[in-house]
């Protein structure tokens, strides 16, 4: 105010303009204040906002009293002192929250049911919607704590893009939330990020959180009145925001950041497994193993529903995988799938017993067997590889890299590998009998490999080791890749130069259960994709689908070796098979094979 | 396509018999032949076995059997043009020259048809134009022994021409096979009868082999061997990072008591009901005091009292002083830039430019939103039509403008084109004038020639 008052003598001593004086209420405010004793009586006035008669000094107390215990962990205590409140105040909106909180604890968090119609419950008492999707509310953050309940709620069932949803739209009001909450959802929406793999939300959220903390420790006004956030707590709190920046970094493959992976500290299980997945991604298996330690006890942690023993058992799988024992690694998952039963088992073993909300969902079933299936096909037991990642695709229908594993599986299953043509019972095939005698004599010759392609397409779609669901899968797939940025349309100068495009983070493909894929591994998926489409399509005969594929597949710019060798191979034989002979023979031309290397070089060499 | 039955192969065999062939005119050989086979369905695969069999010479030994099969092969299609017959290469092959067949007998797999007789060659040109229905009238033998040397074969050039041209039209990878069955013939005797006859025909083998090659389900009359592609499978994809890897969670989330229960309510209904007042009408200083009161008290009040931007000009025009704490106590919210925005674009007014005024001496305004405030005051004062009204803004924008300048919170450089022009064309008007000296005054440039012309010219010229 006294700052502000510069303007008006300012105005008074150059422009004498009587037109710029403020009216005089606004300079005389400290005078009249005085006679501010008859304001209370305004509010007992037409109150157009409180639905509710005020909060007496008893039922404060009640309140206080409730909280006390709440936070001592009394909750039946607490549970009583909240329906004697609620009482008093039944159409309170947060006495209704409240209680429905205590009596949920009281239950010791199993009685999830009831304690989600009690949510829906505010929602309706409170006239809000449910998932936040209307606006005219959001100006009132009152109610931030029941859609955190609600969130958490979902959490634990695992509805973790519902739950998403919900703190995203959230988060856009998270100013006038109390800041222990505001906390809360900041922090659990970076989790939800991480679990569903967007880890550049996950990272801008981490520093929102380093934001805020650096804000609160500036404003030291609310410093007493939260003991809970001394100083102590708050460098935890930074331990787990380090935690949470190098599982970010790892998830986007940028493993340069050593900084936050050496301020890695403790000995916590969670900080040793983002170390080890640290070595493992860079290549240090024996070291990762290291850091993963001795195998835990088959147990379930009750406060966040996870056992130790079945990612064991997985973690040091994929480990053993990559050492080339991926027979030892099979062994493990299976392990870890086994635990993973017995832990599910045992905390539902009938339908009767209501497991705690953290227990609602522990099984990891999917995703070990995911890996299962990844480990089995690179073992070269494709039917056994094709039951997992089947049952797999149920959940993540919307992985191309899965349909394509699918379709490999067929593709293995029915040609284990490329040396068949040349084993000895194939080359007896040429004759295959004799009949009659002396000058009767006559030789049968076998038909070649004509004899093994099976090309009966099937109609319809029927989950099996057939080449007509391999077919359909690696149309699935290709549908799932975004656009070939080769046919996307040169962006114009003009507007190029108008507005330079705004920086976006590096656009990752989802490929649940497994870490984003970047625009190099998308590239690289399809490619593969295109070889299997055109292979597939030989084989069912599709000879004009089979050239389209080769020839996308062929102008890709980062093929390994071995895809430009098939594609001139594929593109060849589709090409006389539609009578295009002269094309042909310049496609298989063996001037245009130079490397048949199935991985990609460092350095892309000249094409051709 | 399913093979011959062995009744329908021994009555094929009863008609093309040497005896048969012998005795029986070309009719009544097509009379028996369509007794047995009344089906036009079943011709393709008689056809095909014919060919297998005039292919081997064994299967076929006598001249007069292997020209009853050709005829047959006519006979059967006999009601289309013989272009149309699927068989019709089969006469040209026939009917080319030996001597220009020679060339190519290299390549002669045994399996090929053998060469046949000149006279043979001069019936099947005459079948194929359908000249005269004579020489049906004769038997086999009779034809064979023929004596055709001075006579000319019939011209089939143009059925030619047509059977050529429907043979390009066929893919290449359609015409490219041979039979699977090859003649294999034993150069040892097998048997003590066969001794030293190597060629020596058994009936009895004969008929099994013809048996074997022709009827059955997996006989190979219908087999081919062609050249093909040896296809190989792709590899699998390599994916660096698709296992997944586990992480225990660090955080433990769960359900939280709400702590503003039966607090705080009560003054942050006051503040809201206030607000909405302020929104529509001018606040006592008493109800001021009191807004601006409880916000120092709480400083997340301000987030929780009904205000959003497009209610901000309502309440700098009722209430200025209102708004400007409202907006510090904004000053660190994510939505202060939509504030700003609305602010910027709403009416220019006494009240929006005290408030943007007021907001300049106390916090660090960003340049662009004062600058964009500026030039919206400038350009409503050259617009506005109304006379009185103008004079009016004209004095509001210099004294604010002034104001500015003195508190240092814009740079002159940056605006100094723009203000200049604009006291220009208000000088008649007293304010601007006086912010026209006051520009004069802190231009740099101005200062730096004033005291070159000053010390520096007297000197140069």
């Amino acid at each position: 105010m006294r700052k502000g008052s510069v303007s008006c003598e300012t105005a008074y001593r150059t422009g004498r303009t009587p037109a710029l004086l403020l009216p005089p209420v606004f300079l005389t405010n400290q005078r009249m204040s005085n006679n501010g004793g008859n304001s209370t009586n305004d509010k007992m006035s037409t109150d157009e906002f409180s639905p509710q008669p005020p909060v007496t000094e008893q039922q404060k107390e009640l309140a206080q009293q409730a909280m006390a215990e709440f936070e001592k962990g009394s909750f039946g205590q607490c549970a009583k002192t909240m329906s004697q409140l609620a009482g008093a105040r039944p159409t309170d909106v947060k006495v209704v929250l409240n209680r429905s909180v205590a009596l949920f604890y009281q239950s010791q968090m199993k009685q999830v049911d009831e304690f989600r119609h009690n949510i829906h419950t505010v929602f309706n008492m409170a006239r809000i919607s449910p998932d936040l999707s209307e606006k005219s509310n959001l100006d009132d953050s009152d109610y931030a704590v029941v859609y955190y309940n609600k969130a958490v709620v979902l959490y634990h069932e695992k509805q973790y893009r519902t739950a998403l949803a919900i703190l995203e739209r959230l988060f856009k009001y998270i100013e006038p939330i109390d800041e222990a909450l505001a906390q809360k959802v900041m922090l659990l929406l970076t989790e939800l990020y991480l679990i569903v793999h967007q880890p550049y939300d996950a990272l801008r959220m981490v520093y929102n959180v380093e934001k805020f903390l650096s804000g609160k420790n500036q404003s030291s006004q609310d410093k007493d009145k939260n003991d809970s956030n001394s100083a102590s707590s708050v460098e935890a709190l930074r331990a787990k925001l380090t935690l949470y920046k190098v599982r970010c970094s790892l998830m986007f493959k940028v493993i340069k950041n050593k900084k936050d992976y050496k301020s890695l500290q403790g000995n916590s299980q969670p900080v040793n497994y983002a170390k080890a997945n640290y070595e493992y991604l860079k290549g240090n298996l024996r070291k990762a193993a290291k850091i993963l330690g001795n195998p835990p006890n088959v147990h379930l942690s009750h406060s966040t529903g996870e056992c130790l023993a079945v990612m064991y058992a997985n973690n040091q799988a994929l480990i053993n995988m990559c050492l080339q024992k991926p027979n030892i690694a099979i062994c493990q998952i299976r392990d870890a799938l086994q635990y993973n039963e017995k832990v599910a088992k045992d905390t539902v073993p009938n339908d009767k017993v209501r497991p705690p909300l953290q227990l609602s969902y522990v099984s990891r079933h999917y995703q070990l067997l995911h890996n299962l299936g990844v480990l089995q096909l690179h073992a070269c037991r494709p039917s056994a590889a094709f039951d997992c990642f089947l049952e797999c695709v149920q959940v993540y229908h919307r992985n191309p890299r899965l349909w394509l594993r699918l379709a490999e599986c067929y593709i293995m299953q029915d040609r284990e590998n490329n040396d068949i043509d040349r084993e000895h019972t194939h080359r007896l095939d040429v004759v295959q009998s004799t009949v009659g005698s002396g000058i009767h004599r006559k030789l049968i010759l076998g038909q070649g490999l004509d004899r093994d392609r099976n090309t009966n397409t099937t109609g319809g779609v029927v989950p099996a080791l057939n080449l007509s669901f391999a077919s359909f899968c690696l149309k699935n797939a290709y549908a799932l890749l975004p656009k070939d940025p080769l046919d996307a349309k040169p962006v114009p100068q003009d507007s190029m130069a108008e507005s330079g495009p705004p920086p976006t983070d590096p656009i990752l493909l989802s490929a649940e259960p497994s870490n984003p894929l970047q625009a190099s591994e998308v590239a690289n998926l399809r490619c593969s994709i295109l070889t299997a489409s055109a292979y597939v399509c030989l084989c069912t005969n599709d000879f004009l689908k089979a050239l389209q594929h080769a020839v996308d597949l062929l102008r890709q710019p980062n093929l390994t070796g071995a895809q430009r060798y098939l594609g001139h191979m594929y593109k060849g034989e589709a090409l006389v098979a539609l009578d295009r002979i002269a094309d042909a023979v310049t496609e298989l031309n063996p001037e245009n094979i130079k490397d048949v290397s199935t991985t990609l070089q460092e350095v892309p060499s000249d094409p051709g | 396509m399913a093979a011959l039955t062995v009744k329908e192969l021994a009555s094929l065999l009863s008609v093309l018999s040497e005896d048969t062939t012998q005795a029986q005119n070309f009719e009544s050989l097509a009379a028996s032949f369509h007794h047995y086979f009344p089906n036009k369905q079943e011709r393709f695969k008689v056809g095909q076995s014919l060919v297998l069999l005039l292919q081997h010479r064994d299967l076929l030994p006598h001249p007069t059997q292997k020209l009853a099969a050709v005829f047959i092969l006519y006979e059967m299609y006999q009601s289309d043009p013989v272009s149309a017959n699927p068989f019709a290469t089969v006469f040209l092959n026939l009917l080319q020259d030996p001597a220009e067949r020679k060339e190519a007998s290299s390549y002669d797999l045994q399996s090929s048809i053998p060469p046949v007789s000149a006279a043979e060659r001069y019936f099947l040109s005459n079948l194929i134009c359908r000249t005269s229905k004579e020489m049906l009238k004769k038997t086999p033998a009779e034809i064979i022994q023929m004596d055709v040397s001075n006579k000319q074969p019939m011209d089939i050039s143009q059925t030619q021409l047509f059977i050529v041209q429907r043979q390009s039209e066929m893919p290449h990878s359609s015409k490219t096979a041979i039979s699977c069955v090859l003649a294999d013939p034993e150069s040892k005797p097998t048997s003590f009868e066969h001794f030293g006859k190597p060629n020596m025909i058994n009936p009895d083998v004969q008929r099994d082999t013809a048996e074997v090659l022709l009827t059955g389900r997996k006989c190979s009359v219908d087999h081919t061997l062609r050249p093909e592609f040896i296809r190989l499978a792709p590899p699998l994809h390599i994916a660096e990072d698709e296992l997944v890897w586990m992480f225990p969670t660090d955080m433990e989330f769960n359900v939280a008591w709400d702590t503003t229960m039966c607090m705080n309510t009560s003054t942050g209904f006051e503040v809201r009901r206030l607000m909405a007042k302020a929104f529509k009408g001018v606040l006592t200083p008493v109800q001021q005091q009191q807004i601006k009161k409880e916000l120092d008290k709480d400083v997340k009040l301000v987030y929780n009292i009904g205000l959003a931007p497009a209610k901000l000009p309502d309440l700098v025009e009722n209430n200025p002083l209102v708004a400007i704490e409202v907006l510090l106590k904004l000053m660190n919210s994510t939505q202060i830039t939509d504030y700003f925005q609305v602010l910027v674009n709403m009416e220019m007014s006494l009240h929006s430019m005290e408030v943007v005024n007021r907001l300049t001496t106390q916090v660090d305004l960003p340049s662009e939103f004062v600058h964009l405030y500026i030039s919206n005051c400038i350009t409503t004062c050259e617009t506005i039509k109304d006379r009185y009204f103008q004079n009016r803004l004209v004095r509001l924008t210099c004294v604010f403008l002034q104001s500015l300048i003195r508190n240092k919170t814009i740079d002159v450089k940056d605006i100094f084109i723009e203000v200049q022009a604009f006291c220009i064309e208000f000088s008649r008007i007293r304010e601007a004038a006086a912010l026209f000296r006051l520009l004069k005054s802190l231009d740099p440039n101005e200062k730096e020639q004033s005291s070159k012309d000053g010390d520096g010219g007297g000197k140069k010229d």
